[in-house]
């Protein structure tokens, strides 16, 4: 594909940037914007990711917990649309580089903030903390985790699969919400002890996964 | 040493054999996977026994979860050990090995035993040492249950 065409195919997101004093690498023009926040206006080269440490501007979409999955994927898609290294098979050796960074580091964004736990560490990271080893979660709730995995681990029939599946999905979004709240409210204590729970009840949930595969249930 | 390779190719089997490379191969060491594959004294005691000390601790950070009992006799000497552990690899592990140790020994020999000892056995890379820290947690906690009953008693 062609520099022509690959601009010809993004002009419709019509997503550009304006930026001051930017220069592009590659003609080493002083440029006002960039197309689609990527390529230089004037030679239409690839630009290397500016916003490497923040996966929310990666991927140009509002932070918050509760963000729009359907915004995320698009945005994704499309900026995997112009970044894919297979488009810069026949350019040079620095844009192809650049392609296969970007790309990645748009992989890495995209899979971390779509999954509510992972985007619920991230956002925590964000704010310099980390769920520790020593976060408190309490004898009851160990007992109750102990006993989930034991049910799982001797469910056998489709429907009791299929029920702890439905029972452990509910508690992973009721954990969401309560998450959204506690980063709304700025409760970083809450977040973390949330985000433990939430890891216990994601834990489950692989392993329901992995029995639904299994035994090739079909919901 | 011949019985860990089918065991090796077992594990490796999950993954998709084009992936497969001298890293992962390297990646457990092989007693892990004995425990792993054949885990020692799995199952449950009777945690209302006044005998029996249970111990169920957790990592919040990977989503571990982790019992141990301890079955004493009158002497003080640990005659039996189970444990249950939803986690790792190396959690598994890390819990089989504890419950072989603490067998035979004494009370106060258990309160013993490091995590350290458990991670050098098991040749444990550093990131997974927290594994090794759960089983001592639980043999604490197991042990520490045990003196709460016992005290009760008197």
């Amino acid at each position: 594909m062609n520099k022509a065409s690959i601009v010809l195919n993004f002009t419709k997101y019509n997503r550009i940037r304006s930026i001051k004093n930017y220069t592009c690498w590659s003609c080493k023009q002083n440029v006002t914007n960039l197309i689609s926040n990527l390529f230089c206006s004037n030679c239409k080269v690839l630009q290397r990711p500016e916003k490497l440490d923040n996966y929310f501007q990666v991927l140009g979409v509002k932070e918050t917990y509760d963000l729009n999955e359907n915004d995320l994927a698009r945005n994704y898609k499309d900026l995997q649309k112009h970044l894919h290294p297979d488009k810069y098979a026949n350019r040079i050796k620095e844009e192809q580089e650049i392609s296969a960074q970007y790309s990645s580091l748009v992989n890495d964004a995209y899979k971390t903030l779509l999954e509510p736990l992972s985007r619920g560490i991230y956002m925590l990271k964000l704010r310099g903390k980390e769920i520790s080893e020593n976060t408190e979660v309490g004898q009851e709730f160990l007992i109750k985790i102990m006993e989930k995995n034991e049910e799982v681990e001797n469910a056998e029939t489709k429907e009791e699969i299929l029920k702890l599946n439905k029972e452990n999905r509910t508690i992973i979004n009721d954990l969401q919400k309560q998450l959204s709240k506690a980063f709304f409210e700025g409760d970083l204590k809450k977040v973390q002890k949330l985000l433990g729970h939430m890891k216990y009840y994601t834990s489950i949930d692989n392993q329901i996964q992995a029995l639904i595969r299994n035994k090739g249930i079909i919901q | 040493m011949a019985f860990i390779i089918p065991n090796v190719c077992k594990c490796l089997c999950l993954r998709n054999r084009a992936g497969l490379n001298l890293v992962q191969t390297a990646s457990y060491h092989a007693n892990v996977i004995d425990h792993y594959e054949n885990p020692r004294n799995v199952g449950s005691l009777d945690k209302k026994d006044a005998n029996v000390g249970t111990g169920l601790v957790g990592a919040p950070a990977c989503g571990d979860v982790m019992k141990l009992q301890i079955k004493v006799d009158e002497n003080g000497k640990i005659i039996d050990a189970k444990f249950k552990t939803f986690g790792c690899g190396s959690a598994i592990a890390s819990s089989s090995l504890a419950t072989e140790w603490v067998k035979g020994k004494t009370v106060d020999e258990a309160l013993k035993l490091k995590n350290t000892d458990i991670a050098k056995e098991l040749s444990l890379p550093p990131v997974k040492l927290h594994c090794s820290m759960l089983a001592e947690d639980a043999i604490k906690a197991a042990l520490s249950d045990y003196r709460i009953k016992q005290q009760g008693k008197k």
